[in-house]
């Protein structure tokens, strides 16, 4: 054997440095190449962009005319008339609602609900309510958007008919309400997925234990599971939030309307910065939106550090 | 539970009688029926169009059982330009995108996992904010600007480098996760060996990584399948719109929407996504990494 | 084949942990070397800075006469195998086996053979060679990492605790095959274990590692009869040894106010007046329901079966010493009984640093003396 060993080829490698304590692949050089492209897209793509709308926001950008060549600080001029504006206030005020009926109530309540009533049920009913309720999570948002406009139509919509040819106009006397219904219609599924995670990690001896000592379904609710999984649903809530302030696809249903009723944040900036170019003042807008993200984020952020 | 109705609770407090028991609990049954028939009918009625429209020779926008089947709505459809071309820019974007992200983000997740970089925890605390914080809709403002400014607007490329942008933390930390798991002592082990750095990424690190790698591969195309508003504001040109705006001008450009078009079309272009999202969900479950959308 | 010398080896953590403290050792050709230790002592450390797993801070190691200290483990002849066997759950047996191999561009073909004959001599053969390393049972799966290390023909085998996974009968199985396996290689293996059993019966010579420092150096048979220090002492040995504090006089020792005869060995070590630890196993003290001379009496107050002896606990004052006694002569509790140590096996141990009396003072150790009932 020691003759095999010594007709063995040289190692690979030669008679260098050692490597650091780390026996991976790579060394701290290394690690830098292999992070570079993707820290150097995020950064473009991604950083920057968030950090060029405080600035946009200040000036008095535009896409054509003087401005476009020669965009001048303005100050805060931009965030002055936002906040003077009563379109804003309004835009502002129906996100708020929006988010509090679709994800605050209908998502995490239809969620958990759905969640505990799939804890204990099995069969084909329950798993045909399951793949519907993902699918229509998954189903790309400009088709769930037509589906929507089909179903609410005044005379032809599936819910009129089966309400009996009510002929109600959805869209044009209830416009907030039937996007809050739509979109807790359309991510109600998370919710659900991750309700029924955090319930899984519920040990079953809890219940059991609760179940033993007389405790009802719904004492055993309040008294064992709520408590155990608050933590999960307030970091749900949070991110549910998050999302649906930024949500877009309600401008594929209404475009904001009818008469700004379903002008949501997103909407808003979308239209006064590529609608109308006003690119400085969308900017401003946009960096709102930004700070409200980041409040939710940084409370998101630090409840998971908590958790972990 | 059967209870025997004479029989005292064990703190001897009397316990309702049998009577009320069983009223109690035909109630619940009722409400539990009651609630999965309307939660039923909520998810499931505005869904009924896109199943059965697709083959109705005449649709309308009422959900109804066809009188009769057909699939004349696909073959026309497979003759409109519009729709197949979009087609294959959604293929095209969602493709490179992948590509993209799975080439940047596997080595800097492998780094990330693996090397001790001073200022590590920071640079994952960060990235987690911004990919959170940053959102097509917050950003679209300055993302237009950017592109427009790199003479991209109007092209695939555009596109690709903003979704590529916006995905790349989140598949960064989803194969983290992957590479986490992976024992130390199987790099070692190979290190002792004699394996090179190249070779440990090879025959090691990649083949243990792959069922991960699959899953962002798989994850990036349905995101950028489904994504709308980037492409809805970054590309002017028909000839280069991803099916998802495509669908969307068939119902609100040039008056009335062609249904047969439009439900052929839409089921088409849903397909694929269901068909991954179940395929990742069979394989590998769900699961849930930082602020990603699934 | 090579020998193994570690010179002054020192290896300091991120954040001042010292696992390793100017350590040397010299390994010869083809012995079978186990370290011994408590989690966190060093001995995994000293055992990845063999294999070039981690960088010492200062020392030197040589394999074979060359100083392989600043290499990279792929230059150092050295096949290790892991505590969880690092079997690469993508590759079948096979390939596991013969990855070294591949990694040395062998060809496919010759590949396969070495697999076949390497895992012919370890009973892993057939069907077997074509699975998945997640569909083998754990004996198997260990035997398996073994087969790669020997693929790769080292000078050396690195072993981190290869049977800790395996469960307590299918362990003593492996250890006895590995045994019998080093012998016929005769390849310079370095063992490393927390289980002093394991390290008894496998070793031809070994050291008790202690917060970085070799605590005692030699062969099992000294490490359980002699130990050097009370640290060793009370490490090795399935039932612990007595440590009693006792105080020197006129030809005895005196343990809770009662004598015992200084053995001859140790009389001129010691002085009257010096307080010293008095060690010796529980194998080597004989019982007696009757007087017997220069012994402890005391009551028994638990009984422990361990198959063939019994471990009885006597108090004796306010220490309790214990005993194995063969089955027919086990007392019953709350008997008053007599206990006299083996004279050839008693130790005695200085109270300050631990050592052995008459052992020259170390003067390096501030190591803490570990004192009967701390531990």
């Amino acid at each position: 054997m020691s003759s095999r060993a010594a007709e063995r080829p040289s190692p690979p490698r030669g008679a260098s440095t050692p490597p650091e304590a780390s026996a991976a692949a790579l060394q701290t050089r290394g690690a830098v190449a292999f992070l570079t492209p993707a820290l150097l897209l995020i950064g473009i793509f991604l950083v920057f962009p968030a950090l060029w709308t405080l600035y946009l926001g200040i000036t008095d950008y535009r896409l054509t005319g003087i401005q476009a060549a020669q965009p001048q600080v303005i100050g805060l001029d931009n965030y002055a008339s936002a906040l003077g504006d009563p379109a804003f206030a309004n835009s502002l005020w129906v996100t708020l609602l929006y988010v509090l009926g679709s994800a605050v109530i209908g998502q995490l309540g239809l969620g958990f609900a759905l969640a505990w009533t799939f804890r204990r049920w099995r069969g084909p009913a329950r798993n045909a309510l399951e793949v519907l309720v993902i699918a229509a999570w998954i189903i790309p948002s400009s088709v769930v958007a037509f589906l929507w406009i089909a179903f609410l139509d005044t005379h032809n919509g599936t819910l009129n008919a089966a309400l009996g040819n009510a002929d109600i106009p959805w869209l044009f006397s209830w416009p907030l309400l039937s996007i809050i219904v739509f979109n807790t219609w359309r991510g109600t599924a998370f919710s659900m997925l991750l309700c029924g995670g955090a319930l899984n990690t519920l040990p079953p001896s809890h219940l059991e234990t609760a179940r033993l000592a007389g405790a009802s379904n719904w004492q055993q609710l309040r008294d064992i599971v709520l408590p155990s999984i608050r933590g999960h649903l307030l970091t749900n809530l949070l991110l549910i939030s998050l999302w649906t302030f930024n949500d877009f696809t309600p401008y594929l249903i209404t475009a904001g309307g009818p008469n700004f009723a379903t002008d949501t944040l997103p909407v808003y900036i979308f239209r006064n910065a590529l609608i109308n170019f006003q690119l400085g003042y969308g900017a401003a807008i946009s960096a709102i939106l930004l700070l409200i993200n980041l409040v939710i984020a940084l409370v998101y952020l630090r409840l998971l550090r908590a958790r972990s | 539970m059967v209870r025997d109705g004479t029989t005292p609770t064990p703190d001897s407090i009397p316990g309702p009688s049998e009577a009320a028991l069983q009223v109690r609990r035909l109630l619940s049954r009722i409400g539990f029926y009651l609630f999965i028939v309307i939660v039923g009918a909520y998810f499931a009625l505005p869904m009924l169009w896109l199943v059965f429209a697709p083959f109705d020779p005449h649709p309308t926008l009422a959900a109804a059982v066809p009188s009769s089947v057909t699939l004349s709505n696909f073959s026309d459809l497979l003759k409109n330009p519009n729709a197949l071309r979009s087609l294959v820019n959604s293929i095209v974007l969602a493709g490179a995108t992948m590509v993209l992200v799975v080439a940047a983000a596997a080595p800097a997740a492998y780094a990330l996992s693996r090397v001790r970089i001073p200022g590590r925890d920071l640079l994952l605390y960060v990235l987690l904010l911004f990919s959170s914080v940053v959102t097509g809709t917050a950003a679209m403002v300055p993302l237009f600007l950017l592109v427009f400014n790199l003479g991209l607007i109007n092209t695939d490329v555009g596109v690709v480098l903003v979704l590529a942008g916006g995905l790349m933390p989140a598949g960064i930390f989803i194969l983290k996760d992957f590479v986490d798991s992976m024992p130390k002592s199987y790099e070692e082990s190979a290190r002792v060996f004699g394996a090179s750095s190249f070779q440990i990424l090879r025959d090691i690190v990649l083949p243990y990584a792959r069922p991960g790698l699959a899953v962002i591969a798989v994850w990036v195309v349905v995101n950028v399948w489904s994504n709308f508003l980037i492409p809805f504001i970054l590309i002017r040109d028909p000839g280069l719109m991803p099916a998802a705006v495509v669908v969307y001008n068939f119902y609100t450009e040039g008056g009335q929407a062609d249904l047969r078009l439009l439900s052929s079309f839409g089921l088409l272009y849903s397909i694929p996504v269901v068909v991954m999202y179940l395929f990742v969900n069979r394989r590998y479950g769900f699961r849930f990494y930082g602020g990603i959308k699934g | 084949m090579a020998d193994l010398e570690i010179r002054g080896l020192t290896k300091i953590f991120p954040g001042g942990m010292r696992a390793l403290d100017g350590l040397d050792l010299q390994i010869q050709d083809g012995e079978f070397f186990a370290l011994l230790g408590p989690s966190g002592c060093g001995k995994t450390t000293l055992l990845r800075s063999i294999a070039g797993l981690e960088t010492p801070n200062s020392g030197e190691i040589h394999i074979g006469g060359r100083d392989v200290t600043r290499l990279p483990p792929a230059a150092r002849d050295v096949a290790m195998v892991f505590q969880d066997y690092a079997l690469y759950p993508h590759m079948t047996v096979a390939d596991n086996i013969a990855y070294p191999l591949k990694v040395r561009r062998v060809g496919r073909k010759e590949r396969r053979e070495a697999a076949e004959s390497v895992g012919r001599s370890l009973q892993i053969q057939g069907a077997m060679l074509d699975r998945r390393p997640g569909q083998l049972s754990g004996g198997q799966q260990q035997r398996v990492a073994l087969a790669r290390a020997i693929a790769y023909r080292p000078h050396v085998f690195l072993f981190d605790e290869p049977l800790s996974n395996l469960d307590a009968r299918l362990r003593l199985e492996a250890r006895t095959f590995l045994k019998q396996l080093q012998r016929e290689l005769g390849v310079t293996t370095v063992y490393v274990t927390h289980d002093q059993a394991e390290a008894l019966a496998l070793a031809d010579r070994m050291a008790v590692m202690d917060q970085g420092r070799i605590r005692q150096l030699d062969t099992p048979s000294n490490c359980f009869l002699r130990p050097a220090n009370t640290f060793v002492a009370a490490f090795i040995g399935s039932t612990p040894m007595n440590l009693l504090p006792a105080t020197v006089q006129e030809g005895t020792f005196e343990v809770a106010g009662q004598k015992v005869m200084i053995p001859e060995a140790i009389r001129a070590k010691v002085s009257v007046g010096d307080t010293v630890i008095l060690g010796v196993r529980p194998e080597y003290v004989s019982v007696s329901p009757t007087e017997l001379p220069g012994s402890l009496t005391g009551t028994v107050r638990v009984l422990e079966n361990l198959g063939v002896d019994s471990l009885v606990t006597v108090e004796v004052g306010d220490l309790r010493v214990q005993a194995t006694v063969p089955e027919e002569r086990v007392p019953a509790v709350g008997d008053r009984i007599w206990l006299a140590p083996d004279q050839r096996r008693l130790l005695a141990y200085r109270q300050d640093d631990g050592e052995q009396v008459g052992a020259p003072k170390v003067a390096q150790s501030d190591a803490p003396a570990l004192v009967p009932g701390a531990e």
